[in-house]
């Protein structure tokens, strides 16, 4: 496989772009924010992708086709675009997918992409079905902003979601165990969040830019024990893109390509490990 | 309130709007005296068990066979759900549970704990297994609302198991 590099990238602010905390923008117009980012700071013109690779897990049908085609960015012939679904990895899945089409040879320029709107599920507590049809608490109040309550799935859908799992339920557990087995406490999971805040309140495009005490996270509510409100990601909306070349293009447009060494894709571990093991 | 014993009827007869959570996890009881369990799937070559079944063996390949199992298990650990996942209403128990009958320290089954006040769960409580209402189906879930019938999905459970009097 060849030398693939990238040559240029674009992510918009993070956050719940649903009219109340930022301004209201679709799946599409977030991807279309980061795709020019990224192709304004690679400085490619429209014409010169070959192709494009889109993560997205909640996006309609064809949402990579939409986005480009929004853009203007499909050729009079056709582009070719593949979407990727993958859970939290789909934009990575795609971003894989287009390194190892260029590593090939397949192509020379391309693009990867990811966009998601969160804030548009089920359950999100802001979604297209009223709250008051999902019962109580799904909707989750937060001290600060809105943040999201158990993602909804149908029946049929998920076998553990049949019995009646979600996914924060499920770190919740491995979270459970560990401190069972090495003696974690609450204050030392809660010092995690109040570091995690403290960077995302110098980082422009984070979706929570304020510092919380550790006060705060220990008294916001609980939601699978031992998990605070504080302590979960929030249901979160954004968009990402890079533009990856091959070596002799990426030199067109670029005296500082920055190189993928690596990038893998892999399914969870079969058994096992989900905690750590009782010896 | 004590939860709906599908495992105490005999074979089981699911009612109108009733959903099984998944053909072929689980055994019903054929007499009262007998216990409900899980179907997992054993390799026929190397031993491991697995659940739910699978086709062929994660570990080697080689084909599986039925494995009914886990009437008894241990919590290994568990969380309290707080908020309302479509069906259930909050708070409930889920947990991992195993089985210290079958040595697989690797094999953890995720259940709903029925039965148990949320301040009781601890790691290693004993439970047993019971068949019953898990979760109201999607459109059920919004039905309720309305205190109209709801489906309801059927699947397996696990209790404390009740000291001896």
């Amino acid at each position: 496989m060849r030398k693939v590099y990238i040559i240029g990238a674009g992510m918009t602010r993070f956050g719940k772009y649903d009219g109340r905390h930022l301004p209201w923008k679709s799946t599409y117009e977030l991807g279309e924010e980061a795709c020019l980012m990224a192709m304004s700071e690679a400085g490619v013109e429209p014409g010169k992708i070959q192709a494009a690779y889109c993560g997205t897990v909640q996006g309609a049908a064809n949402c990579g086709q939409t986005i480009l085609d929004e853009l203007g960015l499909c050729s009079p012939k056709g582009m070719t675009v593949y979407n990727h679904e993958n859970a939290c990895a789909s934009s990575l899945t795609a971003f894989s997918q287009a390194w190892t089409d260029v590593g090939n040879g397949v192509y020379d320029l391309v693009m990867a992409l990811g966009a998601e709107k969160m804030t548009a599920l089920m359950g999100s507590g802001l979604g297209p079905v009223p709250k008051m049809l999902l019962g109580g608490s799904s909707g989750g109040e937060g001290g600060i902003g809105i943040v999201g309550g158990a993602l909804q799935v149908p029946e049929g859908k998920m076998f553990l979601a049949d019995v009646g799992m979600n996914f924060l339920a499920f770190f919740a557990m491995m979270t459970k165990r560990h401190m069972y087995e090495f003696g974690t406490t609450e204050e030392q999971l809660a010092m995690v969040s109040v570091k995690n805040h403290k960077h995302g309140a110098m980082n422009p495009y984070a979706s929570y830019q304020r510092e919380v005490t550790l006060e705060e996270v220990l008294n916001s509510p609980v939601l699978c024990d031992p998990v605070h409100l504080l302590e979960i990601c929030p249901n979160t909306d954004g968009g990402s893109a890079v533009i990856l070349a091959s070596e002799d293009v990426a030199r067109r447009y670029t005296t500082k390509p920055v190189e993928i060494r690596a990038c893998d894709v892999s399914g969870a571990l079969y058994k096992g490990k989900v905690y750590p093991n009782p010896s | 309130m004590a939860e709906e014993e599908y495992g105490k009827y005999g074979k089981l007869k699911l009612k109108e709007g009733e959903l099984l959570v998944r053909k072929g996890v689980l055994k019903f009881p054929a007499s009262p005296e007998d216990r409900p369990l899980l179907i997992g799937g054993k390799c026929k070559l190397c031993g491991d068990i697995s659940f739910p079944p699978r086709h062929f063996c994660p570990m080697c390949g080689a084909e599986t066979e039925e494995f009914p199992f886990g009437s008894f298990a241990e919590v290994v650990t568990y969380t309290v759900v707080r908020q309302d996942t479509m069906g259930i209403k909050a708070p409930y128990i889920m947990a991992m549970v195993n089985f210290p009958d079958l040595n697989d320290p690797e094999l953890a089954v995720i259940t709903q704990i029925a039965d148990c006040p949320i301040e009781d769960i601890r790691i290693g409580m004993k439970v047993e297994l019971i068949i019953g209402k898990v979760r109201s189906t999607m459109m059920g879930a919004m039905m309720e609302r309305f205190g109209m019938p709801s489906d309801s999905i059927i699947g397996y459970k696990y209790r404390p198991i009740k000291e001896a009097n």
